[in-house]
Parts: C-alpha cells; sequence; structure tokens
C-alpha cells in the first residue's frame, strides 16, 4: 500500500516538473531566439548575389512595396547597400552616397524642431506606380523618420545620392509622451 | 521577394575594388531603359559576375 502511495505520488511529482519544463520551453524559447529567420534568409541571398562578403544588418524599407536592404562589407572592405528588388540585388557601396547621419540633419531640417527614429535605406522601383518611382533620380532613397515636438510622426525621403527631399509626410495620430 | 526580372546577359570579370564604380554608373544611367545591372560573386575565386536585368 505504501509502495503504491509513493508510485502514486512519484509519478505525479514527475507529471507536474515535465509540464512546467514544457511551459517553461515554449516560454523562453523564442524570447532566447535573437536572430529573425527571415532576416537570415535574406543576408544569405544577399552574399550570394552580390559582392558582400559579410553582413552587418538587415533593414526592411516600407517606403515602396516591403523590401529589404542587407549591409555590409565587401572583399575590399568597402561598406555596400545590397537591394533585393525581385530576384534581382542592386547594389549601392557608402561611399557613392550620403551618410545616414547627413540624410537625418537634412530632414531635421526639412521638418523643423525633431527627433530622429530612424533612417532606412531602401530603393524603389524605377517601373513603380507609386510616386516615389517618378521622383527619385536613382532610385535609392532614405527614409528617415522623425518624431515631432506635436507627438506626431514624419517621413522624409531622399535621393541617397544627392540628399534631396523627394516626398515627406506626417502621420495625424497624435501620440502623447 | 517575389517579382522576377528577365535576366539578358551574364559575364565573369575579374574582381576589382573600382568595378562597383562602372554597375553605379550604368544602373544610373540606363534605368530609364528599363535594366537594372546586378553585381555579384561568382563561383569561380577572385571573380565577380554582373548580370544585366530587364525590369517589366
Amino acid at each position: 500500500m505504501r509502495r503504491r502511495l509513493w508510485l502514486m505520488f512519484g509519478s505525479l511529482f514527475l507529471f507536474v516538473v515535465l509540464g512546467f519544463c514544457i511551459v517553461a520551453v515554449n516560454y523562453f524559447m523564442p524570447k532566447l531566439t535573437s536572430v529573425d529567420p527571415k532576416n537570415v534568409q535574406v543576408a544569405q541571398y544577399a552574399l550570394d548575389h552580390s559582392p558582400m562578403d559579410h553582413v552587418t544588418r538587415v533593414y526592411w524599407f516600407t517606403g515602396g512595396p516591403l523590401e529589404p536592404t542587407v549591409v555590409g562589407t565587401d572583399a575590399f572592405h568597402k561598406t555596400l547597400y545590397v537591394f533585393v528588388n525581385g530576384q534581382s540585388t542592386v547594389v549601392v557601396y557608402q561611399n557613392q552616397v550620403i551618410t545616414p547621419t547627413k540624410a537625418s540633419t537634412i530632414a531635421q531640417h526639412h521638418e523643423g524642431k525633431s527627433q530622429v527614429v530612424s533612417v532606412v535605406p531602401g530603393y524603389v522601383n524605377p517601373n513603380t506606380t507609386t510616386t516615389f518611382g517618378a521622383l527619385t533620380s536613382d532610385n535609392a532613397v532614405y527614409e528617415v523618420t522623425l518624431l515631432l515636438p506635436n507627438g506626431r510622426y514624419a517621413y522624409v525621403y531622399e535621393d541617397m545620392y544627392t540628399g534631396a527631399v523627394l516626398w515627406s509626410f506626417s502621420t495625424t495620430l497624435h501620440i502623447s509622451l | 521577394m517575389d517579382r522576377e526580372h528577365a535576366i539578358i546577359a551574364i559575364q565573369e570579370v575579374d574582381a576589382s575594388p573600382d568595378l562597383y564604380l562602372l554597375i553605379d554608373f550604368l544602373n544610373r544611367t540606363l534605368k530609364h531603359k528599363e535594366l537594372i545591372f546586378g553585381l555579384s560573386k561568382a563561383s569561380t575565386e577572385g571573380k565577380y559576375r554582373v548580370t544585366v536585368y530587364k525590369t517589366e
């Protein structure tokens, strides 16, 4: 009788421990995975289809159709942007375009007092039907997101080569800080 | 990443630190002709592959 009781409690204890482990693994594992599989796939695509040898960052450009921009260096240690556009890749080297810092300065000058939230390099397809396709001269653009003093966000699109402001708009949503 | 561009031509050339200048020049000059020039590593060591795409 006593043995049966121990066996029952032992089984119950093991069952509870096992359940706890399953819950813990399901809860913590997604938090421990710091790399987005989609980013890894895009980075590998850029490595396979451009002169890029080392990836430093992946951006997702939302100015047109959602498309990734991979940043890295080539065999000659030059920094380059790889725009994955359809099945093709377009390569733009950093020393050919203005820096993100310069792009931020231009955007802030355009919008007035504001705080830079992000600067995302992207590519606009020359045949796109959106306004950007007609406005940009070289297709490579910076999307600068600014937080305005009134709590709204402003988006400024600049030609990566010239820094010319192509298009800008601000959100109508007021966000209290 | 699902759209496809038609490949017109592929040429392998020796890897050069200034090759990107030519590719960039071509992309900026001929974009109105619906052409995109791609630059990638070739399977052969020390070679780059230049691909010419026709956009839709």
